[in-house]
């Protein structure tokens, strides 16, 4: 059975009572009254609870969306740009830009988004041309590429915290668990663009995902600029990536599961279940992130630490599903 | 008229030639079979013609158009293909929708809901015998009926050309029955120039006017399907390399069976003394 439309109608209505109820909830409830009387519950509300909702809900609905792209192109469901080395580059780039105390901003970017897209787009090309070399660029080849990629800048990461400061070599580990902890509007603007650049690219190329799932061979035969198609959505997807792991650090898992969730309710055609992963993605991740700091208030958890709890055993599950068809 | 046209195409991979000097012509309405051992470029030279292979020497042109130059579009609009139907990934989607998408090189947008589409959609299910099968999804099907799913995607593209790479392989004979029944229907009715890939020897015959041979990558024979049978006896050993008797079945057609392995000279890929010029042990014949 299928949703369809009616069900993306329910996930935006979901959507719309999510950021609507959850800013409320946290370590504190507040009131409605209390925003419009109590200055400081206005400014927690206002300047810290409605930001990070929103900045979850951003990065919530941008991750499942290029996890979609990726599982998509690449016609695999264990794609995503985790599984791909495309965020572990992002928070290579972003980590070293901490850890060698650059600060400030270059031309208008933060150094840490300058270093986070850097790196996307380093493990993107590397991935692209080493899948290329070893004409795999479909399938799972891409796939083994990607882990290596991964593996790579893992390393590079690691060898950076070890020869760096105690201090330092914390405030790493601590962002490398993923959180959407924002103050005030700013980093959410910083994402915004690079998520909204890349929804529009693979929204305009939204057919092209279609017909990647018949194969490369009936899709270019049909009139798919296969290559281009390929390369446009995966940059658009790996920019958005860089965008959304400059500011909330590697949040994985969301991706990977948001799409398998939706594919058996909303069926495989993407003109539906994009916006069904989008909406999906970001209620889940505002969710993770209201337990996260609801837990074991006043202490929070690490947003990318819930994802990943529920993550890995989803994980097995999607394995276990595919062997026994 | 649509003309698709190879001249002088030669086709490596990784430097190992596959295809070499292959001429061929197809004019609208014809059909031909390409035939051939596992491995003698039939399937490279199917994949040249379509534009989805690039190939390193020679021009592969529609209506005297370099394939290169005509975008994925323009060619979707002239050439259709059917890869084959086994090993490849299963579209998630019901057959109805499989063979809407087809409609891609028509739309913008990739918006497919306009009436036109959907009619040439019910045309392509009535056409293939398929529409019993719209509503399922494309993974529950057999390999018969994925097949002619595959080959209703290709119909509802409305190409004058269609090319289909081993339609048959692997079907019973029912199946096969019913695909070369659809090549016919899809030849006859709409005037669709059909080339098929196949080593089935009597599906080629049963369903094509005009044969092309392959031998090692070179053209062996091309010709019309009465001048290849008659010289059958001699050609199918070489071109397969196994022994064949023949039969003639009440309806005066030939048909052909496989009586062992015959010792032949030729084999491997590209062969020197296999050129395609007046030396060739048989005659190639130019079609009208």
């Amino acid at each position: 059975m299928r949703l369809g439309w009616p069900g993306v109608s329910i996930l935006f209505a979901l959507s719309i009572i999510s950021l609507a109820v959850l800013p409320f909830i946290g370590m504190e409830t507040i009131g409605i009254t209390q925003i419009s009387g109590d200055d400081l519950q206005r400014e927690i509300f206002f300047s810290i609870r409605l930001p990070r909702v929103l900045t979850a809900f951003t990065a919530g609905a941008a991750l499942a969306l290029c996890g979609l792209v990726f599982q998509g192109v690449l016609r695999n469901p264990l794609a995503d740009p985790f599984t791909l080395g495309v965020a572990s580059g992002a928070s290579c780039g972003a980590a070293l830009m901490i850890l060698t105390g650059a600060a400030g901003v270059i031309s208008g970017i933060p150094v840490t988004v300058f270093g986070a897209l850097c790196g996307a787009a380093l493990s993107f090309l590397l991935v692209m041309a080493f899948s290329g070399a070893v004409r795999t660029v479909s399938s799972n080849g891409i796939l083994l590429v990607g882990i290596a990629v991964s593996f790579f800048f893992s390393s590079v990461l690691m060898f950076s915290q070890y020869i760096s400061s105690m201090r330092d070599s914390f405030r790493i580990v601590r962002w490398l668990m993923g959180g959407v902890e924002v103050f005030g509007y700013g980093p959410l603007f910083t994402m915004l663009p690079f998520v909204i650049t890349g929804v529009i690219l693979i929204i305009a190329n939204i057919a092209a995902l279609d017909h990647f799932l018949t194969g490369d061979d009936i899709a270019q035969t049909r009139g798919v600029r296969v290559r281009f198609s390929r390369i446009l959505l995966l940059g658009a997807a790996s920019l958005m990536v860089g965008g959304i792991v400059s500011v909330c650090g590697p949040i994985g898992f969301v991706g990977l599961m948001i799409p398998h969730f939706c594919r058996p309710v909303f069926g495989a055609g993407h003109k539906i279940l994009l916006p069904a992963c989008l909406l999906a993605g970001g209620i889940f991740l505002t969710l993770c992130d209201t337990f996260a700091r609801t837990l074991i208030a006043p202490a929070e958890i690490p947003v990318g630490v819930i994802t990943a709890l529920l993550g890995a055993p989803f994980l097995l599950w999607v394995l276990i599903r595919q062997e026994s068809r | 008229m649509t003309r698709l046209e190879a001249k002088n195409i030669s086709f490596s991979y990784n430097g190992k030639p596959v295809i070499a000097d292959i001429n061929f012509t197809a004019n609208q309405g014809e059909a031909w079979a390409i035939i051939g051992r596992n491995g003698a470029g039939k399937s490279t030279l199917l994949k040249c013609l379509c534009g989805l292979l690039r190939c390193h020497q020679g021009t592969v042109s529609v209506n005297n158009i370099h394939i290169v130059k005509l975008t994925p579009r323009e060619t979707a609009v002239q050439i259709a293909y059917v890869p084959q139907g086994t090993n490849r990934p299963v579209p998630p989607f019901t057959v109805r929708e499989y063979v809407l998408m087809a409609r891609y090189p028509y739309t913008k947008m990739g918006e497919m809901s306009s009436r036109k589409d959907n009619n040439a959609v019910d045309e392509a299910l009535a056409l293939t015998d398929t529409e019993h099968l719209a509503g399922r999804m494309m993974g529950a099907l057999s390999g018969g009926e994925f097949q002619s799913a595959l080959i209703a995607g290709a119909a509802a593209q409305e190409t004058p050309i269609l090319l289909l790479d081993e339609p048959t392989a692997h079907l019973d004979p029912r199946h096969q029955e019913e695909i070369r029944r659809m090549i016919v229907r899809l030849h006859e009715r709409r005037g669709t120039t059909v080339i098929t890939v196949t080593h089935d020897v009597n599906f080629a015959l049963a369903a094509h006017n005009n044969i092309l041979a392959l031998i090692g990558g070179r053209v062996f024979f091309r010709g019309t399907k009465d001048s290849f049978c008659g010289g059958a006896a001699d050609n199918l050993p070489k071109i397969f390399s196994a022994g064949f008797s023949e039969a003639v079945c009440p309806d005066k057609t030939k048909f052909f069976f496989v009586t062992g392995r015959s010792a032949s000279s030729i084999d491997g890929i590209l062969p020197a003394a296999v050129p395609e010029d007046e030396n060739t042990p048989l005659k190639t014949e130019e079609s009208l």
